[in-house]
């Protein structure tokens, strides 16, 4: 069975990469795995923390000769969003224009501008991240599915405190 | 109607007739099956005709199973990963697997996506 890990890059181009991540904590710095009580995103029209760049990395075909129709969403928002809380995405089922390219002075908490669909928070009908740029690509070798940009953002009526935790799903098909 | 299933396994090479529920725990030791739909009882034989799905695309065509012992299947893996908790709850490992199976005679193709959490099919009449 194919082996996945999850791969985040932070800083300024060509960035630090960091691998197996343990979760996709958002907030006030460009960092991996963060403490999100430590760097809390400040509410206010417009807000939003830093975007996170993530990739599926392949590490293991595990007899697998194709991976691909690699799926992204919310399933479970652990008691649903705040108010004026969201998450935006660069993910989408089309259109989907070709892969991200990592930026070059870094991440943004500025107002994304390649995370501006709404991340999805039931299983997407198709593919909504590409590999080598395209949805309908295949990895047949250990290698890295296209970036999958969040952001998570808040309003000025966002409530301060912790947000409810929430869990990621990615899915991928082998044969 | 869902399909009537008859495999026959390793353990069991007498065919029999089963849930389509407990085809999971049977995946990898499944020898032949048979399905039989449809108010016509239409059957089709697996060792005839039978393709892998992923990803709803049909990847590969067996004519003949002579000679393998295991049914092949797509497989469709889930990992999730925690947001926004500073309690590290990494679950790296495929939480759930589902199998896809396709099966298709010369007008029906029949879909069959199987996991721990149950299963659902689907059929088409072939263009």
């Amino acid at each position: 069975m194919a082996t996945f890990e999850l791969d985040e890059r932070n800083g300024a181009s060509p960035g630090t990469p960091h691998t197996d991540v343990a979760n996709v904590n958002f907030g006030s710095i460009d960092a991996a795995e963060l403490v999100p009580s430590s760097y809390p995103i400040t509410a206010g029209a417009d807000a939003h923390s830093f975007e996170k760049w993530l990739r599926l990395h392949l590490t293991a075909l595990g007899g697998a000769t194709v991976v691909d129709n690699i799926k992204v969403w919310l399933s479970n928002l652990g008691g649903g969003y705040k108010a004026g809380e969201g998450v935006s995405t660069n993910a989408r089922t089309s259109s989907y224009g070709g892969a991200a390219t990592y930026p070059v002075a870094g991440p943004v908490n500025t107002n994304s501008p390649i995370a501006t669909q709404v991340m999805p928070t039931s299983e997407p009908i198709g593919p909504n991240i590409g590999i080598g740029g395209l949805l309908s690509g295949s990895l047949t070798a250990v290698g890295y599915t296209d970036y999958i940009v969040l952001q998570l953002d808040v309003s000025a009526s966002t409530p301060s405190g912790a947000l409810n935790q929430k869990t990621i799903t990615f899915q991928w098909d082998e044969a | 109607m869902s399909p009537e299933i008859i495999i026959c396994t390793i353990d069991q090479p007498n065919p029999s007739v089963v849930p389509f529920s407990e085809l999971y725990g049977q995946k990898e030791k499944i020898t032949q099956m048979v399905f039989l739909w449809d108010y016509n009882s239409y059957l089709v034989n697996l060792p005839e005709k039978y393709f892998i799905v992923n990803g709803g695309r049909k990847l590969f065509f067996g004519d003949n199973i002579e000679g393998e012992i295991r049914i092949l299947y797509a497989r469709r893996n889930r990992m999730s990963v925690s947001v926004n908790q500073d309690v590290v709850e990494q679950e790296s490992n495929s939480q759930t697997t589902s199998y896809l199976l396709g099966v298709e005679s010369s007008d029906k193709q029949l879909l069959l996506i199987i996991s721990e959490d149950g299963g659902a099919w689907a059929w088409k009449n072939k263009k």
